[in-house]
Formats: C-alpha cells, sequence, structure tokens
C-alpha cells in the first residue's frame, strides 16, 4: 500500500499518465473498429469514480465468468482478489495500466491470444477502455464497502438483522393453550387447520422430562408418585424438583460443551492432555447455579478482564483454550467460534474473501479475529504464592541434582566406544537383550533411541552415577503437583492485527483494530475508556471484554435470539431457525419468527435466566404433546414443523450409556473432577505414541457419566464416536443423529453394555416385588418399567417371557446361576430396544 | 434369519415419509438449491446405504486404495532419475531449492544423493522399474502412473489428511466416506468403507477413514488385527450365538411392535440395523477366514496364512470386493527413510511387491480389474537430496512437489504414465497434480461429479476437493 501512496503523487503518476497516452494509439484504433459510442474526453480530466465509473463495467462485461464462477482462477469482486490476479497473475498493477493484464486483455487484437471479453461478446466501448486505464493509473481506488460484493443492502434487511421486539402474544382462542408459546404455536398450527396432539401420558412425561432435564431415566417408584399424583401443580414441581438437580448441569453442560468443542487433549500429532477439566466443571456448576446467560456469556469470552476478576471468573475462559489450533490458526478458531456459537454466524467465511452471501468483509473479520489476536495462553495453576515459591525452590534443588548427574555421566559416556570395542563375548552375553542386539547392529546403522539407549546402559555400570541417579528420582518425588487448568490472559501490548490475503497468514494485508461488523448494533461502550479515569485513554482499544458486553448488549438482535434456538432444538430436534449455526442470509428464515422474539426478548428482559427458560418450555402444552406420528400430518407437516406433536429423539451417546448404568443400579452420581477412563477394548489404542494414555480407572470411577470420559481428540473413546458424539475439531452445534449396524453392535456386545445387562439382570431378579415372588410376569414389568417408565403390553412382555423361557431352557448351568443368566438375556433385550434410547 | 414383521418394509415406506432423520433434511435442503443434483441424489438418508445411480455412468465400480503411509521414495522406486547418479554428492543447485522448507534437513546446502539400486525398462511399455520390485515389473503394462502428484502438507498426518480428506485438518469426510455418501452401498452383509492394514497405525488415526462431519453411517469400518475382525462383534463372554439371535429376534419383535404403536421411521431403521448387525457377525469372520483360499492363490500373493503379511491384507482386500464393498483401505507403512534407507527401504520393497502384483493379476483374472480401480501410492515422496544423520546413515526426506503414485483397472490407460519431473524429480515440468486433482479423478471414474458432491455443514457446502480439483482425463482410456 505504502508503494501505492507514492505512485499516486507526483512524478510517478504523470510517468503513469505519460505511459498511458502513449498507450491510447492502439486501443483506440481497435475500439473504433468494434465500437465507436459516446467518446466523452472531457469526463476523463476528473477523477475516477470506481462506483460510478468502473464498477457498472465489471459488472456487465467482466463479473458473470469472472464473479463467483472464477474463471481462470480470477475473481474481481475486491481490489484484493483483482491484485491477486488468478492462473496469469495479477490483473491490476495500480498506477501502472500499461503494466496491468486488465488493460493488455481488453486491448489485445488477436482474438487467440488473451481476448476479453472472450470471442464473440461486444468489445470495451474506447471510453470504457480510457475509464479503465485512468482508473489504474489513479491508483485503482476500490472502496472498501463495494467489497461486500454480493452482500448488497437488502441484506441489510435480512430478519436476523432487525432488533428484537417483543411480540404481542396472541389471544387465547381456545382451552389448549396452556401459555404464551402455545399461542404462538397454535395460530400457525389454526392457519393450517391442525389440531395439536394430544398429551403425551403421565409416564411418558415424566420419562421425557427426567431424560430432557437431566438426561437420566426416572425411578419406577418416582413414576408412579407423579401418576398418583393429583395435585394440579405435581408437573410444576417435578420441574422445579428436575432443574434442582445437579444432574441437570451435566446434562445441559454436555451441550454446551459440545459448542465449546471441548476436549482433553490438544489433538494433532502428539494429542498430548490438556488440563482443562475445571473449565467443564466451571460449566457443570454455572448451569446449576443459573448464571445469567450475559454472564455466561462475558465470564467465557473475558472472564481474566472483568474488574477484580476472580479465580473462577478466569477458569470460565477456558472456553477459548479448547482450540486445536495454535498461532494464527487458534485465533482463528477463537473468531469463528465466537461467530458459531453467539452470532449464529459463517462468519468463517470471511476469512480468505469478503463474505459471499452476508454483509461480513473480509477487514470486519479481521476486526473480530483482532479481539482475540491479543491473548497468552497460560495454565492457571490452584496453588497460592507461597506454595509456588516453595515449588520453586524445590524444583532448583531438582536442577541441581539433574546436573550434577548430566555432568557425571557426560564423562563416564566418554568411555564408551573404548568398552565397546574391549567387550569381550563373555561378558557381552551377561548383558540384557535389548542392549545385547543394540551391539549387533554395526555402530553406523543404530537409530538415536538405541544409541540412547546403549549409552544409558552403560553408565548405569557405574556405581556414582546409579547414586546419583537415585538422589535425582527421590528428589524428583518431592515436587509438589497443584491442579491447574488453561485460561486467557490479555497481553499487555496489543499484537498487530492485518488482514491476511486469501486468508494466509503469512501474506499480510492492511493493519486492522478491533470491530464489530457494521451489519450489527455498534459497541455501546468502551470499557477500557470507561474504567480508566485519564483523559486521553479514551478511544482506546477495544478489548475482548468490550466484544462479550456488546454480544449481551439488549439491542443486539442475534446473541439471544441464537441461544433460545439451541435450547428450542434440544426439546424439538429442530430449532425454530433449522440452521442453528446460520442465522445468515442463506440459513432457513424461522418457522415461528414472533415465538423466536418472545422467546429471545423474555431471556432478555427477566435476568437472561436459562432455568426459567427451561420452565417456560417444558410446562407449555406444545412440549407435552405426544409424539405418537399423525397420518393426517405426513403430507402437510412431514418433518413436524408446526409442532403439532412432540418429537421422538434417539438419546445422545453420553445419555444412553449414562441411563444403561442408572436402570443397572451401577451409575456413580460424584459431580466434577479430573476426566475418568472406562473400560476400553484392546487394541484401540494402539498406536498412540503415549502408552499410558489409557489406564483403566477402577472401582466406582468405571461407572461416572459419559461427559466425565477422558476425550482424546486424536482417538475418541469408539462408543462415543458410533453414536455420533462431536470430534471436538471445531465447535458443534447440533449433533447428527445415525441408526447403525455398529450402533447395534454396541448395544449388543461392549463391554459396558454387558456389564449393564448382567447388572440389570441381577436388579431384577433380586429385587423384592410384591407380588408373587415365583412369577415372571411381575419382574418382567418391574424390568420394564425400570427401563422405559412404562408397563409393557401384552405382546411386549409375552416376547420377553418367551425370551426368558427360552433361556432358563437352553442354558446349560447349575439352577441357581440359570435363572441369572436368563434374566440378563431379557436385560439385553431390554437394552437394545428403540425406545430405551429413544426420548419418546 | 427369519424375523418378525413382514410387512415392515411396505411400512416402512409410508413412515419414511412421516418422520424423516437429520441427514435427509441436510439432502433436501441441498436438493431445493442445486437442481443438478435432482437427478441422481434422490437419496433416503433414513436408510442411508441404499445403493444410489451416480451423477453419470462410472468407469469403476469400487476402489482398492494401498496406502504407503510414511512416503515412499519414488526416486528410489518409479522416477527414474539418472542424474542423481551424476550429481551425486553435489549440492543441488540453489535454484532447485529456492524458498524450499524441508521438514527435517536443516543444511542450507543440501547434497544431491543418488539411488543405490539400479533400473530396468520392463513390459512392452519399457516403463523404467527399480531393482526392488522384480514382481512389479510383470504388470506395468497394466499400471498408469502418475509422476507428478503434488501435496502442500511436509509434516505426516497433515499431508495423509489432505491426501484422504482434501482439507490439512482434521474434521473432514474421507474419500470413502464421501464415495460411500454418494453411491451407497452394494454389500447386503458388510459395511460399504472398509479400513484396515497392519505396521504403524497412520499418524492421523481414524482422521483418514473418518466420517467427518457426514453422519456416521459413513464412517469407515475398521478390520482389527487382534480379537474379532471388527470392534464389538464377537458375542459376549458366556454368550451363545444362538442366545444373541434369540436376543435380536425378540428385539426386533418388540421394536416392530413399537413401530406400530408410535410411526417412526428410525424404528425400522433401527430394525435393519439390527438385521446386518446380526448378519456382520457371520459374514465379517467369514470373509477373514482365508482357508478357503487355494495353495495356487497363496502362492501367487506369496502369502502364508499363519504370518500376518501385507500379502494376506491383499487377498483380503480382493475378497472384500468381490463381496461389493465399494472401498477398501489398506494401510502399510513405515515408508518413512530420514536415516538408513539403503537398509531399510529394500525389506519394506519385498514386503509389498508381491503382494500388489499379485493383487493386479487376480484381478484381472477373475473379470474384477475392469470395475476395481486399484491406486498405491504414500503421502508425500522423499527428497532426491541426501538428510544427513547425526548417528546413523543417510536417508531421504519428506517431498511433496512431485512424486509417483499408480493406478491399476477401472477405465485407465493401462500402461502410461502421465506427468514429467524434472532431471532431479524435484519439480514437476509437465502436467502437474494436485491431491485434490487426484480425489476429483478417483469420484469421476466412480462416476461422481467432485463439484456436485457436497454436503451442507455449518452453513455451508462442503465438498471433498475443497475449492480445487481438476478432473485428469488424460488417464482415462
Amino acid at each position: 500500500m505504502v508503494a501505492l501512496a507514492n505512485l499516486q503523487s507526483g512524478e510517478g503518476s504523470s510517468l503513469c499518465r505519460a505511459l498511458a497516452i502513449a498507450l491510447m494509439g492502439t486501443t483506440l484504433l481497435i475500439a473504433l473498429e468494434a465500437n465507436a459510442e459516446d467518446v466523452k474526453p472531457a469526463e476523463l480530466a476528473d477523477e475516477v469514480d470506481f462506483a460510478r465509473d468502473i464498477l457498472p463495467i465489471l459488472q456487465k462485461r467482466c463479473l458473470s465468468c469472472h464473479g463467483d464462477k472464477a474463471r481462470g482462477g480470477l475473481r474481481l469482486t475486491s481490489r484484493m482478489a483483482a491484485l491477486e490476479g488468478g492462473d496469469r497473475g495479477p490483473t491490476l498493477v495500480p498506477g501502472k495500466s500499461g503494466e496491468s493484464l486488465v488493460v493488455k486483455a481488453v486491448t489485445e487484437t488477436d482474438p487467440e491470444g488473451l481476448f476479453m471479453p472472450p470471442k464473440g461478446t461486444k468489445r470495451l466501448s474506447v471510453t470504457e477502455v480510457r475509464l479503465l486505464k485512468a482508473w489504474i493509473d489513479q491508483g485503482a481506488k476500490w472502496p472498501e464497502e463495494r467489497e461486500a460484493d454480493t452482500a448488497t443492502e437488502a441484506t441489510n434487511e435480512h430478519w436476523a438483522f432487525q432488533p428484537v421486539v417483543r411480540p404481542s402474544v396472541p389471544s387465547a382462542t381456545d382451552t389448549w393453550p396452556l401459555g404464551a408459546i402455545d399461542r404462538f404455536v397454535l395460530r400457525h398450527l389454526s392457519e393450517q387447520q391442525i389440531a395439536p396432539s394430544p398429551p403425551a401420558d403421565r409416564a411418558s412425561l415424566a420419562r421425557r422430562l427426567h431424560l430432557d432435564l437431566t438426561g437420566l431415566p426416572p425411578e419406577p417408584s418416582v413414576v408412579e408418585a407423579f401418576i398418583a399424583n393429583d395435585r394440579p401443580d405435581a408437573y410444576d414441581r417435578l420441574v422445579d424438583q428436575l432443574l434442582a438437580s445437579p444432574a441437570y448441569g451435566e446434562r445441559w453442560g454436555r451441550h454446551w460443551l459440545d459448542s465449546a468443542r471441548y476436549a482433553d487433549s490438544a489433538g494433532h500429532e502428539m494429542d498430548r492432555r490438556r488440563p482443562i477439566w475445571k473449565y467443564r466443571d466451571w460449566v457443570t456448576d454455572a448451569l446449576n447455579r443459573d448464571l445469567p446467560f450475559d454472564e455466561f456469556t462475558v465470564e467465557q469470552l473475558a472472564g481474566d478482564l472483568l474488574p477484580g476478576a476472580t479465580r473462577t471468573q478466569r477458569v470460565a475462559t477456558g472456553f477459548n483454550r479448547n482450540n486445536m489450533g495454535t498461532g494464527p490458526e487458534g485465533v482463528v478458531d477463537r473468531t469463528n467460534t465466537v461467530g458459531r456459537v453467539f452470532l449464529g454466524l459463517t462468519i468463517g467465511c470471511a476469512q480468505c474473501h469478503s463474505h459471499k452471501f452476508d454483509p461480513i468483509s473480509q477487514r470486519e473479520y479481521y476486526q473480530l479475529f483482532a479481539f482475540f489476536n491479543n491473548s497468552d495462553d497460560p495454565l492457571l495453576e490452584f496453588a497460592t504464592a507461597e506454595q509456588i515459591t516453595a515449588r520453586n525452590k524445590v524444583r532448583q534443588r531438582i536442577g541441581k541434582a539433574k546436573k550434577k548427574l548430566d555432568d557425571h555421566g557426560a564423562e563416564v559416556g566418554k568411555g564408551i566406544k573404548e568398552w565397546e570395542a574391549n567387550l569381550t563375548a563373555e561378558n557381552r552375553a551377561k548383558l540384557d537383550p535389548t542392549i545385547q542386539a543394540i551391539l549387533a547392529v554395526p555402530q553406523p546403522d543404530r537409530t538415536p533411541p538405541q544409541a540412547g539407549n546403549l549409552l544409558r546402559a552403560f553408565q548405569e555400570m557405574d556405581t556414582h552415577y546409579r547414586e546419583l541417579k537415585v538422589a535425582h528420582e527421590s528428589i524428583a518425588k518431592t515436587e509438589p503437583k497443584f491442579d491447574s487448568t488453561l485460561v486467557l490472559n490479555e497481553r499487555e501490548h496489543a499484537r498487530e492485527t492485518t488482514i491476511f490475503i486469501r486468508g494466509d497468514f503469512q501474506s499480510h494485508g492492511d493493519k486492522v483494530e478491533p470491530s464489530v461488523p457494521r451489519v450489527l448494533p455498534p459497541m455501546a461502550t468502551n470499557v477500557a475508556a470507561e474504567t480508566e479515569d485519564n483523559e486521553d485513554k479514551k478511544g482506546r482499544r477495544f478489548t475482548r471484554l468490550d466484544l462479550a458486553r456488546w454480544l449481551v448488549q439488549r439491542d443486539h438482535p442475534l446473541t439471544a435470539r441464537v441461544a433460545v434456538n439451541r435450547i428450542w432444538q434440544h426439546y424439538f430436534g429442530l430449532g425454530l431457525v433449522e440452521t442453528e449455526d446460520d442465522f445468515g442470509t442463506q440459513g432457513e428464515p424461522p418457522s415461528h419468527p414472533k415465538l423466536l422474539d418472545y422467546l429471545a426478548s423474555e431471556l432478555m428482559e427477566t435476568g437472561w435466566s436459562l432455568k426459567r427458560l427451561h420452565r417456560s418450555i417444558v410446562t407449555s402444552a406444545t412440549y407435552q404433546q405426544s409424539s405418537k406420528a399423525r397420518r393426517d400430518l405426513v403430507e402437510i407437516d412431514p418433518r413436524n414443523r408446526l409442532l403439532a406433536r412432540s418429537p421422538r429423539l434417539r438419546l445422545e451417546a453420553e445419555a444412553i450409556r449414562d441411563q444403561s448404568l442408572s436402570v443397572a443400579g451401577l451409575l456413580n452420581h460424584e459431580i466434577g473432577g479430573p476426566a475418568v477412563f472406562p473400560y476400553q477394548v484392546e487394541g484401540v489404542m494402539d498406536g498412540r505414541a503415549d502408552k499410558s494414555a489409557w489406564v483403566m480407572s477402577r472401582g466406582a470411577d468405571l461407572y461416572r457419566r459419559g461427559v466425565y470420559i477422558h476425550f482424546w481428540r486424536l482417538t475418541p473413546h469408539p462408543f462415543l464416536k458410533v453414536f455420533d458424539a462431536p470430534d471436538a475439531v471445531e465447535s458443534c452445534t447440533r449433533r447428527t443423529r445415525s441408526n447403525t449396524a455398529l450402533q447395534a453392535l454396541t448395544m449388543l456386545n461392549h463391554p459396558w453394555f454387558v456389564d449393564c445387562a448382567r447388572a440389570l439382570g441381577r436388579r431384577v431378579l433380586t429385587e423384592p416385588i410384591a407380588g408373587s415372588l415365583s412369577a415372571p410376569d411381575e419382574r418382567i414389568d418391574f424390568a420394564f418399567r425400570l427401563c422405559l417408565g412404562r408397563s409393557p403390553t401384552r405382546t411386549e412382555a409375552n416376547a420377553l417371557k418367551s425370551l426368558f423361557a427360552d433361556e432358563l431352557a437352553d442354558v446349560d448351568t447349575p439352577n441357581s446361576e440359570r435363572e441369572l443368566i436368563a434374566w440378563t438375556a431379557v436385560a439385553r433385550a431390554l437394552l437394545n430396544l428403540d425406545e430405551f434410547i429413544t426420548r419418546e | 434369519m427369519a424375523l418378525p414383521g413382514n410387512d415392515i418394509h411396505a411400512r416402512r415406506r409410508f413412515f419414511n415419509r412421516c418422520g424423516v432423520g437429520l441427514g435427509s433434511i441436510a439432502l433436501s435442503s441441498l436438493l431445493d438449491k442445486r437442481e443438478t443434483c435432482a437427478e441422481s441424489q434422490t437419496a433416503d438418508l433414513a436408510r442411508p446405504m441404499i445403493p444410489r445411480p451416480p451423477h453419470f455412468a462410472p468407469r469403476a465400480k469400487s476402489v482398492i486404495c494401498l496406502f504407503m503411509m510414511g512416503g515412499p521414495s519414488h526416486l528410489d522406486l518409479f522416477d527414474y532419475k539418472p542424474d542423481l547418479e551424476k550429481y551425486d554428492g553435489q549440492p543441488i543447485p540453489p535454484s532447485y531449492i529456492e524458498g524450499e522448507r524441508f521438514e527435517q534437513i536443516k543444511d542450507m546446502a543440501p547434497k544431491v544423493m543418488r539411488g543405490p539400486w539400479s533400473f530396468g525398462r520392463y513390459g512392452e511399455t519399457g516403463t523404467h522399474v527399480s531393482e526392488l520390485l522384480p514382481y512389479t515389473r510383470e504388470i506395468v503394462d497394466d499400471l498408469t502412473f502418475v509422476r507428478t502428484v503434488r501435496s502442500e502438507e511436509t509434516v505426516h498426518p497433515h499431508a495423509q489428511l489432505l491426501l484422504f480428506t482434501g482439507h490439512r485438518n482434521p474434521g473432514r469426510p474421507s474419500l470413502g466416506s464421501w464415495v460411500s455418501y454418494g453411491l451407497g452401498s452394494e454389500a447386503e452383509d458388510l459395511p460399504a468403507f472398509i479400513a484396515f492394514g497392519h505396521g504403524s497405525v497412520p499418524q492421523a488415526h481414524d482422521g483418514l477413514f473418518s466420517n467427518g462431519f457426514l453422519p456416521s453411517t459413513y464412517h469407515g469400518t475398521q478390520f482389527r488385527n487382534r480379537g474379532a475382525p471388527v470392534l464389538n462383534l464377537a458375542d459376549p463372554k458366556g454368550v451363545t450365538r444362538r442366545g444373541t439371535k434369540r436376543v435380536i429376534k425378540t428385539i426386533n419383535k418388540l421394536n416392530a411392535e413399537r413401530l406400530n404403536t408410535v410411526g417412526d421411521s428410525e424404528i425400522a431403521s433401527r430394525i435393519s440395523a439390527y438385521e446386518l448387525a446380526f448378519r456382520l457377525q457371520a459374514s465379517a469372520p467369514d470373509l477373514i477366514d482365508l482357508r478357503g483360499e487355494s495353495q495356487a492363490t497363496l502362492n501367487l500373493y506369496g502369502a502364508d496364512l499363519k504370518k500376518p503379511s501385507f500379502a494376506l491384507d491383499c487377498i483380503l482386500a480382493r475378497r472384500m470386493v468381490e463381496r461389493g464393498v465399494r472401498f477398501v483401505q489398506l494401510h502399510y507403512g513405515d515408508w518413512d527413510h530420514h536415516g538408513n534407507i539403503v537398509n531399510a527401504f529394500p525389506p519394506m520393497c519385498r514386503a509389498i511387491d508381491q503382494g500388489c502384483a499379485a493383487l493386479i493379476k487376480d484381478l484381472k483374472a477373475r473379470g474384477l480389474l475392469d470395475e476395481t480401480l486399484v491406486i498405491w501410492g504414500g503421502e508425500f515422496g522423499r527428497t532426491p537430496v541426501a538428510q544427513p544423520q547425526k548417528i546413523g546413515r543417510v536417508g531421504r526426506d519428506h517431498h511433496v512437489h512431485a512424486f509417483t503414485m499408480w493406478m491399476a483397472g477401472g477405465g485407465l490407460k493401462p500402461g502410461t504414465s502421465v506427468g514429467t519431473t524434472d532431471d532431479l524429480g524435484f519439480h514437476p515440468v509437465e502436467d502437474s497434480i494436485h491431491v485434490h486433482d487426484l480425489q476429483a479423478t478417483v469420484l469421476h471414474l466412480l462416476g461422481l461429479d467432485h463439484e456436485r458432491l457436497t454436503y451442507r455443514f455449518q452453513g455451508r457446502d462442503f465438498r471433498l476437493t475443497d475449492v480445487g480439483g481438476r478432473v485428469v482425463e488424460k488417464l482415462f482410456i
């Protein structure tokens, strides 16, 4: 850009003009041949205006091929793209029309040469060519707002960029609607003359509510009590009770961790362990104490910048540390994650070029990027200053011991060649076989690890070396270890951020400062300026805290809508906006725009309480409808967008595991703490560099909830993958729900579920049950209610009874075990039912 | 196995339209916008593996990919360069390495290194092959060489991912997943996409056969070297196959009952999934049971039933293709010869040579080569310059600008080669072929247009070839 400025003034510029005039002769000739219309030389005296003079030429003559199609690799949609050029190199040399390829192309006389627009289409007029040249000679100015080429004025009018206005709730016209949500839903249903579904039966409702709010099934006694409870507020009380359960935070925390791309390792080749479970526990706890969503947002994005930030608030910034990439890639990931999670926009598209559909320019992308390009990535240790000092002292002593050991080792090592040369066959035979094997390899062919092992073996033959080694090891053991977690810290001096040309972090474009996209409301406050008394600090650089607070400004059109939509999606399978990660112009419009805005404004105006939002959804009649398919809806609303019923949803991986452990009576309800390593099939972790990556947990830790399973990015537990848990590479805002044979094999044969089937079989066999102990009917009923919350139909009961009977008849073991084996088979069948792994 | 509910299939048709899975939603949204897909991709992802017609007439039906992990030295196998001999030990002219960043070589003036092995010309085509591949010589006339494959990534996991998923980082679907998404499965009792192998584990791990953001149905099923061939395939301890059959029968009976009551097509899919799971318990062990292979076949491959080998894996690959598996991905390595190439390289060549050649001969003899595309190659090649070692002997570093892969069958022109490298085998001088081009070409041979095979994820239509990819038509008959 500096070079360009020079060209625009003084000699450079006049020199270019001279060149342009010299070239004019040839141009004129062709132009006369092709077209002699409207030559108005007078106009050229003025400065060429891109929008008035050049853009129409590009639009009429160039963009049909060199727009989105990018023929020849060339897009003439922004200055940067034109400068970058296509397969033939840069199109423009600002200030030098004579050297610009575009001028060559439009003035070429040989139709077989670089001849543009192509053969058979109209040539550029003389005026057009002159305007083009003059524009280039004047520096090829291309106003930035024209860069977001396809994002026109109209896209600013896009619904999602308009403020959230609280709509009036439609009046009740029926006895059905219980609350506001239902009235919005009913309005759409009545338009189509569809009646809502009847409410689900009490048993289904109890199971649905438990699974949705806590991810755990209800005990049969709880269901029975709920069915028997005829108080009018029985349902509301159950809702309150479940929202108050700590399992709620684990359940909804897991949903949030998907967006946060949470994992316990770094990914990439080494896939190192990451201490960040404190962040996971922060999420659980924040949801359980119903931390308002605005604070939830601010603490995660910028907790470290809050005045007097507490340790807990700093832990929350772990949200930003879950990225896999490092360096600029990590910053890109943090930027895109905020775009996807809070804005519900695909801003990542603008990383390499201005967004093709939404009004976000590449410059604006890097302005967002700049907020995140200013932090360090420290480890927060849960230790006092004194503890740290003490630890440092120990470390010094360890260092000294290590140095002594190494120095002596180096001294001893000098003798290795001589030793090897003089090694007798007899002495050699006394050595460790692995060392003998290394010695058998000729010296030059030994690999570095082989040579290293040999050296160590030699050193350890020295008595003093061994003593020093023991001394070092024993002191190393005394180093105090503290819990720690990854957090974010703002740097004292901001890094400079530039646009990365075509997204390449080695190609720097213009310098940019932190700011937010123009299509969205401006930041209301400059926190930095506000908190400084000093006048001259005003107008200081915006920080992450400003960004975070901006996201939850009342006039922000996206954050609340995106948040309520995601929560809605968990209850109804699809969000009100189906494209939950794209509220931009390419996304789907909301099915119930007013309901979306109602929920969003409720969230913002009632203190951003998520529990309140959950309560209002699950107490709606809409939520409580039956999930049975309806023939009358098959043609009209095959995908249940009108919400005339509740959906049936296959449970997520973790919920399937938790539920199985729960009905089997194995589940360990302990909350939080380091990740656990439940049973893993042999061979799954083969090929990892770290052989100790999966040391099985012991005892009750084998039966912790799924959210606590250690997640290695490179080798996630196969169970999680098979049931569509996200890979934590990027933020995931909606899981797929596949249905595969490998899932069937997993549920049938994976040791976890075999364990659960045995425990459930035993539970069914041994649980004291009212009624005749000898009759299997009672126990089948109990087992069924345990797993599905309801009693079996006669057909269902008969099927299980005959399985039980066949199994008893087939098993060839002593009586005492036969029954347990038969009940285990029944349990195995139940755990594999579609209904068991589905929330109905 | 006899299962209850014979009317399930009829009902499924009804219910499929009634409640649909997420996958079909993604696909239908795609159909609205891309009418070009409509004629071929009418897939209903409630039944994600149903065979689907390609975009246009395919040349190949299935693929066997012989992936040589680590990056074998093209210069010591196929890309014969007499100049390496001539300039051996001399610094490579700076013009070759301007702006070059080697993965490990730190030397600013690295020295040219001759291959220690001789080359001969073989077949009617007179193709150069190293003395290390005596069996491959015999099939050169069936092979199609691409001598100028180009990668962008010099580090193993990134280069492996770029080759298989079109992107350097994990998270994208791999080639086999895209293929099964696009075409469904022809195998009744086996997965459409199988990955296996032995030796080292790929540095990119499961990323090489991952479904990425596609539904997990499209994840490559890994056949294992230990225990049952597929994870969780074996019946639990103390449970007989008879017992499992009884349990599955009960499960499906109850599922059919529930389907009747609530009418959710997902239940019909679940019933099919359990049926397939049961069949897989028999078909997968049957697949890997090679006792039925004739002695003549074993001799052809040089395989010993008692010893795991690449050759046995090649027989397995053929058996998979015979049974309708769409995409077979066989991993073998380690070819990462940074040092001691002179000693470490020949055994690797011996390990694969006979198996590769036998596979081609065997497929041909069985009439399968025409419809099977075989691809051989690594994630990159190796440098014409030496990588010195502090301890031990020299090797070659990673090389991404041009390296050799060969392909065979599946509508390719046999006995040809595409692309030429310079006299040192460093840069391409003709027809540089990016891995995206290779991917576009493989999809094309299977009847899929790489620009139309897309999946909407996070608000964007993704494809295997990202924003690149040209079909290399020169390779076709």
